[in-house]
């Protein structure tokens, strides 16, 4: 009965779920914006890690920095295998990413200039551009404007980037090397920076060749320096804070930087095994962090964890979305009231109507269903197509900012929906339905038969 | 009363326009937020390379690590996964060569292997049939059996024009063909740098190859040494 009412009056009916939907529109895209929102800021504050991770650092703690997010660390405290371990069995940490690291001597790629046809690569797809123009080794014609970047000492970091999520490595542009791939690695800004390159053009380095050099001081037979070269792949450009260096590698890359084999090296200047610079620890949550930089000062190591400001910033990120929400139910507020509205409408109208089924055996109930019912599928209806709308309107925004974001060398954005927000809206949609039209349901239940009918 | 049917369809058009253009938006953003896969990984054993020798092998004369003549050849003769290493130091002759870098070499299990010595032992007068035994020991030892390809450098003794003047004629040429019966008796192949050099100044007029006092090689000269490597590594 409710159905053929409503499409008795669709006019109405469809102005009343139009209203409806705007609202839940508003309300799900303002919340999937701001949770979305908040999830970024935080993870910008952790630089794309984990909110309860904690960087450890090779130096004792400071006392006087002690309880600050990010201390001035104390001397230098080598970081082993050991500490690894024993920091990993501490209580409340749920897990430990070692972090390594490696000195090379960098050699980019001599950079052309975009479009131009000077400069003719001689390795295919490797970016390199020929020497001085002599035969067999293409044409770099003189004054040629190819850009050659210095040799530059640095270091590669090597990390588990399987546990990126954890890791305060952000990925602004291409992909993260295959697993455990000793030929390809990530470069940092700092790298696309020395190429003379702006943000918004990293992706320029992505598929050349860059190439690593070690040395080691041999110390038999009076001594002399091996270089070892290898020739890795740039596959992403990333925002890390792991450990200082331009590049960023899986941990086997490092060993094999730092470690390759040769009798009787290892003695100056060079380092036979990974170093540990540093290791991320996962705390159980936010609240343990503070416990597990206490233990981890108690172990002779400085550590640094941005939860203060999280916390700090967290609170204020909750009002913004307290504001917002509060935006959206007074437009579902207000969508209620066009719901009674049209519903008091719809009972003055029917008063005859009522009286009739009254007067036939219906009961006060079988009325105030039956105004329940249409006022539910009016609700129900609206939130449906609000919900629908509102995420398409949260993702086209979310697009619309990725694109502005890695235009700018950014990381893009990813929309934080889970099934609670279009589940809480359709059925919060229902109940606020349900509840603007009681007050006409009732008063239609309690017509008197006679009065109704007479009307 | 029943509707036409071309209302109803008419209807239901319009609802599957509508339910289309509110999800269209979303399906575009989640395109843009797949990242393609990994490309393929090349195939086949990685080279290891390593360049033995003095001076010259260091890369003197160049003015950037990628001018010397082994980065060239690095970079242009071989793929992109192999492994250079540069075992070298100035002033070194055979038997240091022999003593120091052999065994090092062996034990990285090189594919390709260039030599380059040879003038430190004649500017320190070392006797030509030690040389030449120094010499073919150490190739023979570097070839482990067939399996390394050697490329052995012939001395360079002079920028520009002849190869040899007065005196040191003779001695040169028993330097010479002590590197050639080495490489020949051990399955090395012998490199003519020197009249490569010669030929390529020939061709370039005006353009310095060899630093003077034989020192080192200017950029131009090491990429002209990279040719001649990569044009014997292209033959092997």
């Amino acid at each position: 009965m409710a159905a053929r009412e409503l499409r008795r009056r669709p006019g109405r009916a469809a102005l009343t779920v139009l209203a409806v939907a705007l609202a839940a529109a508003l309300l799900c895209a303002l919340l999937a914006i701001a949770e979305t929102a908040k999830t970024r800021v935080l993870s910008q504050l952790s630089h794309g890690g984990s909110l309860a991770g904690i960087l450890v650092t090779p130096n004792f703690p400071n006392p006087s920095q002690a309880g600050l997010d990010n201390p001035q660390p104390g001397p230098e405290h080598a970081l082993t295998a050991s500490t690894i371990a024993h920091i990993q069995a501490l209580h409340d940490v749920s897990s430990v990413i070692p972090v390594t690291s490696a000195p090379v001597e960098v050699l980019p790629p001599p950079r052309p200039p975009a479009s131009s046809k000077l400069c003719q690569p001689i390795r295919p797809h490797g970016g390199f551009c020929a020497q001085q123009g002599l035969p067999g080794f293409g044409r770099g014609p003189a004054g040629s404007d190819v850009v050659v970047v210095a040799a530059y000492p640095t270091s590669v970091v090597g990390v588990d980037l399987g546990k990126l999520s954890a890791l305060p490595v952000t990925l602004l542009a291409g992909r993260l090397p295959r697993p455990h791939s000793s030929t390809e690695v990530d470069v940092g800004q700092q790298y696309v920076s020395r190429l003379g390159l702006t943000r918004q053009e990293a992706t320029e380095v992505l598929g050349t060749f860059v190439e690593l050099g070690t040395l080691q001081y041999i110390s038999s037979s009076g001594g002399y320096a091996a270089e070892r070269w290898v020739t890795v792949e740039i596959v992403g450009v990333v925002d890390q804070q792991a450990a200082p260096g331009d590049l960023v590698a899986w941990p086997g890359l490092v060993q094999a930087e730092a470690g390759w084999p040769l009798q009787g090296g290892a003695l100056a200047g060079s380092t036979p095994s990974p170093t540990y610079v540093g290791a991320v620890v996962i705390a159980d949550g936010l609240n343990q962090v503070s416990t597990v930089r206490d233990e981890i000062a108690l172990a002779g190591y400085s550590s640094s964890a941005p939860v203060g400001l999280i916390l700090s910033v967290g609170r204020y990120l909750h009002v913004v979305e307290l504001v917002l929400s509060g935006i959206g139910i007074v437009a579902l507020g207000i969508a209620a009231l066009g719901i009674a509205n049209a519903l008091l409408a719809a009972v003055r109208e029917r008063r005859r109507e009522i009286g009739v089924l009254k007067a036939i055996g219906a009961r006060d109930r079988d009325v105030l269903r039956m105004f329940l019912v249409e006022a539910g599928a009016l609700g129900l209806v609206g939130g449906l197509l609000g919900t629908v709308l509102g995420i398409a309107m949260a993702l086209a925004i979310d697009a619309d900012a990725n694109t502005y974001l890695t235009s700018q060398g950014l990381a893009g954005v990813q929309l934080a929906i889970g099934w609670v927000l279009p589940a809480g809206s359709v059925l919060g949609s229902a109940i606020v339905a349900l509840a603007a039209g009681a007050l006409p349901a009732l008063r239609a239940a309690r017509l008197p038969a006679r009065e109704a009918v007479e009307a | 009363m029943t509707r036409p049917p071309r209302a109803r369809l008419r209807k239901l058009l319009i609802v599957l326009g509508l339910g289309a253009a509110a999800l269209s938006p979303g399906a575009c953003s989640r395109i843009s937020a797949t990242y393609a896969g990994p490309p393929p990984q090349p195939a086949g054993p990685r080279e290891t390379y390593v360049a033995i020798g003095g001076a010259e092998t260091l890369g003197f004369g160049a003015e950037d690590p990628r001018q010397t003549w082994t980065q060239i050849l690095y970079r242009t003769a071989f793929p992109p996964r192999a492994t250079m290493y540069v075992l070298a130091t100035t002033g070194a002759t055979v038997a240091d060569a022999l003593a120091a870098f052999a065994q090092q070499a062996l034990g990285l299990k090189p594919t390709v292997v260039t030599v380059w010595l040879g003038l430190s032992d004649m500017e320190m007068g070392t006797p030509v049939n030690e040389f030449a035994q120094d010499a073919r020991t150490l190739f023979r030892d570097l070839r482990r059996h067939g399996s390394t390809t050697v490329l052995v450098a012939s001395l360079v003794t002079s920028a520009t024009g002849s190869i040899c003047s007065g005196a040191d004629c003779g001695l040169i040429s028993a330097y010479d063909d002590a590197l050639a019966q080495a490489a020949s008796a051990t399955g090395a192949v012998l490199v003519n740098v020197q009249l490569g050099v010669v030929a390529a100044a020939a061709r370039h007029r005006g353009v310095e190859l060899v630093l003077p006092g034989l020192n080192g090689l200017t950029p131009e000269g090491q990429v002209v040494v990279a040719g001649l490597f990569a044009a014997a590594l292209r033959h092997r």
